[in-house]
């Protein structure tokens, strides 16, 4: 059976560097896949600046499986435009419009632990806004 | 999947009528439903939806989405085909099923809050889905 694991890491320091740890329960066997989100911007659609970077990793290995850059939302879902060519899409770019399904990165991690470590740093160092969260979603088998 | 006519669609209304609380529905699947197959939420204020929310979500007291999951993450815009826009759950036995949601509404600096109706269907399936 599948079992969907959220943890919310909040940022408030700029340039943070946070260490963290997901508890797995017991009865995981393989981590299948991952997504992670980042709330509490303002809508932005002409920068692509980077939020920050984001490690996980098995402790007993000390081996990271995943590593992501993660950016400011960019409000421009399917509706990107080229000169000449005229927008077939409904909307403006709204998500609710013109959003795909969200789709996430397959991995296939056995666990080892009942624990997997992260590394979190801050990229945005203050900009945009004073806090933000940065969810992530592990997919489990159970 | 089967076809349409063997699929029961449900709708399932919450009332978010003020910020940052959240707020329980509990619904009984249709008696006849055997397999839920798949939900999808809506909103009458889809930015609100998007920005603000987020759920548990629970079937027989089985956890299908744990607190804090995002509401945008099942939310389809309508640049998806409407025939691909159910979140599939695979095939879960629902008995007398019985779904339980805590909808939390969360400021966001995109979206002020507004009184706002969020819609939770439902797809179930009375026999197994033939695997095609």
């Amino acid at each position: 059976m599948k079992k969907i694991l959220v943890h919310t890491l909040k940022v408030s320091t700029p340039g943070a560097k946070v260490q963290l740890q997901i508890r797995l329960p017991r009865n995981v066997k393989t981590v299948t896949a991952i997504n992670v989100t980042t709330n509490g911007f303002p809508v932005d659609s002409s920068s692509k600046r980077e939020v920050g970077w984001l490690w996980l990793r098995l402790p007993e290995m000390r081996d990271v499986f995943f590593a992501e850059v993660l950016k400011v939302p960019v409000q421009e879902h399917g509706n990107a435009t080229f000169s000449n060519i005229p927008n077939l899409s409904f909307g403006a770019g709204n998500a609710w419009i013109d959003g795909g399904k969200e789709e996430t990165f397959s991995v296939v991690v056995d666990k080892l632990s009942t624990l997997v470590e992260g590394y979190y740093t801050d990229q945005l160092k203050g900009d945009f806004t004073a806090s933000y969260t940065v969810n992530i979603y592990l997919i489990a088998e159970t | 999947m089967s076809f349409k006519y063997h699929l029961i669609k449900e709708r399932f209304d919450i009332a978010v009528t003020s910020a940052n609380q959240s707020f329980k529905g509990e619904f009984e699947l249709d008696k006849n439903a055997n397999y839920l197959l798949g939900i999808a939420l809506t909103s009458d204020r889809d930015d609100l939806l998007f920005y603000r929310g987020s759920q548990k979500m629970l079937l027989n007291d089985v956890e299908l989405f744990p607190e804090g999951f995002e509401s945008k993450l099942l939310l389809s815009g309508l640049n998806v085909a409407p025939d691909e826009r159910m979140i599939t759950l695979g095939e879960i036995r629902t008995g007398n099923g019985k779904l339980d949601i805590l909808y939390k509404d969360s400021d966001h600096i995109n979206a002020v809050f507004a009184a706002y109706r969020v819609t939770i269907y439902a797809f179930s399936a009375v026999d197994k889905p033939e695997q095609s």
